[in-house]
């Protein structure tokens, strides 16, 4: 006997997620996911940001990480608040890890809180956390052919923050072409350019965060 | 790897569908689950098999429940002549519009579901 069903897969977690982000709309906080491979510089990039912005906004951040808790140390000594999920080596992390992280966060006192995804630029990105945008993180020693390989994550991101930029004189990445093919499924992508190093292009990405969270 | 959350997704949906037939018959069994991914989806349909396999080992109605995935084509709109065509794999998405030839921008309009289409249940003794 067939029994038609048609329904979405990941509909439970999207149930959710929906929830989470009803949640983070009344307490007015700005939720941002940020997806990349391992090593991008998504904990740099909260480093600074969390530094550098630290008298405008009240920062939170959520670590995914399969093991360790390295990652939330090192936001922690930003001030933020901080809390660690280890998903024990699972590879993404999912709206109910989030609502169960959620619980140990201050949430009358956050502005802006990060949901930073376990590295991975594949699996993370069909898991809604309850964010508002997903941030895709790129950075040049990756090759600038990761948007044409991942095409999924750039299509789904918001915007995509081009990291360690200073190196570009040592490799053969062409900012062009990952711009150009990050974009070919998503024209509305906000791109910025970045070096957590040398802090250049960091102005523009504080300027979106600071227009995002007026928004 | 998600593809194990995904196999756990999927035994949830079939249960939620099957409990009306299990209060009737425990001895139902679930002979086939058919799923449909859009070509986007980033979903490698023999590791989503053996993960459905591997979470439903023990499972007494879904142990020997076939998976089959149907991959959809993904569907575009060109934002240059505005014409929608559809591309069968990831890798064909950065080919150019076939109709205007412009390699700038696309919207995808279907390509990233992931949906339980239908099971077959066989309530046999």
């Amino acid at each position: 006997m067939q029994i038609p069903i048609i329904k979405n897969v990941l509909e439970q977690n999207d149930n959710k997620a929906e929830e989470l982000r009803t949640i983070f709309k009344e307490k007015n906080i700005l939720v941002l996911n940020l997806i990349s491979s391992p090593g991008a510089g998504k904990t740099s990039l909260l480093e600074r940001t969390l530094c550098d912005l630290s008298k405008e906004f009240k920062f939170a951040v959520i670590e995914g990480d399969l093991q360790t808790d390295n990652d939330a140390k090192r936001i922690a000594k930003t001030g933020a608040q901080a809390v660690q999920i280890n998903t024990e080596g699972g590879c993404h992390l999912n709206a109910s890890m989030v609502g169960e992280a959620v619980k140990a966060l201050d949430l009358d006192n956050i502005d802006i809180l990060f949901i930073e995804n376990v590295g991975n630029m594949v699996c993370p990105v069909d898991f809604d956390c309850g964010e508002k945008m997903k941030i895709a993180i790129l950075s040049t020693t990756e090759g600038d052919d990761k948007p044409e390989k991942y095409p999924t994550l750039f299509e789904a991101a918001s915007a995509m923050v081009l990291n360690k930029l200073d190196l570009l004189p040592y490799i053969n990445f062409k900012v062009d072409t990952a711009i150009n093919h990050a974009k070919r499924l998503n024209n509305k992508l906000s791109v910025f350019p970045v070096s957590c190093t040398t802090s250049d292009g960091l102005d523009g990405w504080y300027n979106y965060l600071r227009t995002l969270k007026k928004m | 790897m998600h593809e194990f959350a995904i196999a756990q997704s999927i035994k949830d949906i079939i249960y939620n569908n099957i409990k009306p037939y299990l209060d009737k018959s425990s001895q139902i069994e679930v002979e086939l689950v058919k799923v449909r991914c859009g070509a986007l989806s980033q979903i490698v349909p023999n590791i989503l098999e053996e993960a459905f396999k591997a979470v439903n080992l023990e499972d007494r109605a879904l142990k020997n429940t076939r998976l089959e995935v149907e991959i959809v084509q993904a569907k575009l709109e060109c934002l240059i002549c505005g014409k929608e065509y559809t591309r069968a794999t990831k890798e064909e998405i950065f080919l150019p519009c076939p109709y205007c030839n412009s390699v700038s921008s696309n919207k995808l309009l279907e390509g990233k579901e992931m949906i339980v289409d239908h099971i077959e249940i066989n309530t046999e003794e």
